[in-house]
């Protein structure tokens, strides 16, 4: 006697046997076994469990939401992988030290200042050198690389605003030209336990929160403010997130800010040399 | 947070309460995405792709079906959308290898061996298997979904039952008897 098919079986779980089907059935226990078994099979397929997906799985479709704009986060508790928080507060932070200083009086007085006849005489003189002449001062005499980053220099507190916001002094030194001012663990030192990690994440985030506050308030002063300032100002940023970029060089965010600070520098560079008439080229 | 106020305040981009949605139900989602790619890697994705396309969705949501339901169509969707495009890129089929043996001594290894055979399905049949026999859906909504007649979708699901139940008795690569045996 030969079997029904697997198919046939497979059938009979969902439609009633022919009359054929049947009578085989009635004499064939090895068939009627089988059917049972494929019962059991396609019960269990429709009782199998949920499953759960990887534990980072919203983080990441977070991440994708909020590029597409589809949710917005709140207080800016963006996962970021690892440690990319320190270089971005760093970065920030750093944008915001700086800045602060050029826009309370020396600075301003030394860019506008000509320094003689020459090339280098005029707010709009020779852009290729004047503008890392400028930069040591900027940030505190320290020295500049040849791709404008400050070497080995601290984070300079705000100290020409009153109203700035208020940063610790500067405990650790992570990278050359960034400083995580407050931080428990900014530089070499790394959290060792979960707890210290997370101790890392909520300064690093607070600095964070605080270095974007003070982000917008100076773009907003470099909108209005007079040229040769805006031209500082952008110019320490240009070297703050080239130095947090040596740091994540392919962070998103961190290039969006070069790029942007990057355009506008060189904009307002154009602006005031033809502001000035005094063509340095 | 209710459901219905936890879709109004997502509908409005608030994270927290979309984060509340994708914890109810990505588990579901999950499952049975993950049953019809047949891979944890691709599942992955293309979960992420189902809850992107229900998100950017979830502003025309009115109501009118259940959450749950139209997630869950999302999902399927999303899923078929990600094998239809697998296919043209790589115009590749899953390897039919079983590589453990299945056991029938107990529901538990019932449910994992069902599940690694379902996973070496050929994607067609698999994701028949997984529509019709783990999801419910009658092989008229089957052939609105994967553009075939019911009748084909039928045929497959035989085949596959037959094929599951090839692997469970043998646990080696190639479905074993079914040609002698029978009829």
């Amino acid at each position: 006697m030969s079997h029904l098919t697997l198919e046939t079986i497979a059938r009979l779980v969902d439609e009633s046997p022919t009359a054929v089907e049947a009578a085989h059935l009635d004499a064939c226990a090895v068939c009627r076994a089988e059917v049972d078994a494929m019962r059991e099979d396609v019960q269990a397929l429709s009782m199998l469990p949920d499953m759960t997906p990887a534990p980072d799985a919203w983080a990441a479709l977070e991440d994708r939401l909020a590029a597409e704009g589809l949710v917005r986060r709140r207080g800016f508790a963006i996962p970021l992988p690892r440690f990319a928080w320190a270089a971005a507060a760093a970065a920030l932070f750093l944008a915001g030290g700086l800045t602060g200083r050029l826009t309370s009086g020396p600075v301003q007085q030394i860019v506008q200042t000509p320094t003689g006849p020459g090339p280098a005489a005029g707010p709009a003189a020779d852009t290729a050198e004047r503008v890392p002449a400028v930069a040591p001062q900027l940030a505190g005499d320290l020295p500049v690389d040849s791709d404008g980053i400050q070497a080995g220099a601290d984070a300079a507190p705000d100290r020409g605003r009153a109203d700035a916001p208020v940063y610790a002094e500067p405990q650790a030194r992570p990278a050359p030209g960034v400083t995580l001012a407050g931080n428990t663990f900014g530089g070499a030192q790394q959290p060792r336990t979960l707890e210290e990690a997370a101790l890392f994440l909520r300064q690093t985030e607070e600095l964070y929160l605080n270095a974007l506050t003070r982000y917008a308030e100076l773009a907003t002063q470099a909108e209005a403010g007079d040229p040769v300032s805006r031209l500082a100002a952008l110019q320490s940023i240009v070297m703050t997130t080239q130095a947090a970029l040596s740091q994540a060089p392919a962070d998103p965010v961190i290039n969006g800010y070069h790029l942007t600070a990057l355009a506008q520098r060189d904009a307002t560079l154009r602006q005031v040399a033809a502001a000035s008439g005094d063509r340095w080229y | 947070m209710t459901e219905t106020e936890c879709i109004r305040r997502a509908q409005t981009g608030d994270s927290a309460a979309a984060r509340e949605l994708y914890q109810r139900y990505a588990p579901r989602v999950h499952a049975v995405v993950r049953r019809l790619a047949g891979d944890d890697a691709l599942a992955e994705d293309w979960a992420q792709e189902a809850w992107v396309r229900a998100f950017r969705a979830l502003p025309g949501f009115r109501g009118d079906a259940r959450f749950s339901t139209w997630l869950h169509r999302i999902a399927v969707n999303s899923a078929l959308h990600g094998r239809r495009w697998r296919e043209r890129r790589a115009g590749r089929e899953v390897d039919m290898t079983v590589d453990e043996p299945a056991s029938r001594s107990d529901h538990v290894v019932l449910r994992i061996s069902l599940q690694r055979a379902l996973d070496r399905l050929p994607d067609g049949m698999r994701q028949i298997v997984v529509l019709h026999d783990v999801e419910g859906y009658t092989h008229e909504e089957i052939g609105g979904l994967l553009g075939i007649a019911p009748g084909t979708s039928k045929s497959q699901l035989f085949k596959a039952r037959a094929r599951l139940r090839s692997m469970l008795q043998s646990g080696r690569a190639e479905p074993q008897k079914e040609e002698a045996c029978r009829t």
